[in-house]
């Protein structure tokens, strides 16, 4: 696999992963996050 | 233009730049990426939420404890492939840094962001493998040059980092000393001596002369630089200046020697240089 490409691949997985999980644990304690048992109510 | 003239004009030495990637911008991305958890441990005070203050406290310092890792994996790599001989670096703290990632990436995901055991796992993994494909694997071999010299690598590295102090000691010793003449002079040892060292690194079979070599000559050459330059603090004396002149001179021809030596390959020559130059520096109470 060229260097780049993998470079590439890393970079998107390492973006993805890390910054996906820390936003939703911002989320998660954020006032604006939805209730996910209000709109079964 | 005569050869004392050629002897005074130095080339600046220059340590390769791949070694002062410490200052790069390689690896500071993991400083950026758990930003977010600061709001959330912010937050999560705010909200009095205990439980996640923790996780995004703890989550957040294991990010900057791996991103300062991976700076430090990065720098003795560039370090590893600057040298021609050299040992892996002693700790793997790229793989360190990739594990550590994977760990805080799992636990943010199932305790923070509420993911099942399962997901968090896959967020662990696929961070810990982008980790791996950006930053790459420690490397873990020692690098030697080929050649039948009998020395390991370890042994090659321990003389070339022992000469490189001795060097860096008569730099150090040569700011001391307010004389731009001598200053000159001292530089212009210090350049042929890193450039004797390369001539080591590339063909290690030199070692036995260069070992001899460097033991006395630069050995000598610090501790004279060294006694001057405190000498020269407390008095001034013209006697002092004068034999410090003379052997800063018989030191300089000796380096030039040594480095035409080593690249003429002439043993028994350099022997005999050495052992004349040896009891010329004895008498002058170098050594």
């Amino acid at each position: 696999m060229p260097k780049l490409l993998k470079s590439a691949i890393g970079l998107i997985l390492l973006l993805t992963t890390v910054s996906l999980v820390t936003c939703q644990s911002l989320i998660e304690v954020s006032p604006f996050r939805t209730d996910p048992t209000a709109e079964t109510k | 233009m005569n050869n004392s003239e050629q002897l005074r004009k130095p080339k600046p030495y220059q340590k390769k730049t791949a070694s002062g990637l410490i200052y790069g911008s390689r690896g500071l991305l993991l400083y950026i990426l758990p930003l977010a958890l600061i709001p959330a441990s912010i937050l999560s005070f705010v909200y009095a939420d205990f439980l996640r203050i923790i996780i995004n406290i703890t989550g957040c310092a294991g990010f900057l404890l791996a991103a300062s890792l991976l700076r430090k994996g990065l720098a003795a790599e560039a370090e590893y492939q600057d040298k021609k001989i050299t040992q892996a670096p002693k700790w793997p703290l790229k793989t360190l840094a990739a594990l550590l990632i994977a760990l805080s990436t799992t636990g943010i995901a199932l305790l923070g962001a509420g993911h099942s055991l399962l997901i968090s796992i896959v967020f662990g993994l696929g961070a810990l493998a982008g980790m791996f494909l950006l930053y790459g694997f420690d490397p873990r071999q020692e690098k030697m040059v080929t050649g039948s010299h009998g020395y390991s690598a370890e042994e090659i590295s321990q003389t070339i980092a022992e000469a490189e102090a001795k060097i860096s000691g008569i730099e150090h010793a040569n700011k001391q000393i307010n004389n731009r003449q001598f200053n000159q002079r001292i530089q212009t040892i210090c350049t042929h001596a890193r450039e004797i060292v390369g001539l080591l690194e590339e063909d290690p079979g030199d070692i036995r002369r260069a070992r001899k070599f460097l033991n006395i000559y630069l050995d000598g050459a610090f501790k004279v630089t060294e006694g001057y330059a405190d000498m020269h603090r407390k008095h001034q004396s013209e006697q002092l200046t004068e034999n410090f002149d003379h052997v800063l001179q018989t030191i300089e021809s000796v380096f030039i020697e040594q480095k035409q030596k080593l690249l003429e390959d002439d043993v028994l020559d350099l022997d005999v240089q050495i052992e004349v130059l040896a009891a010329q520096l004895k008498h002058e109470g170098v050594i």
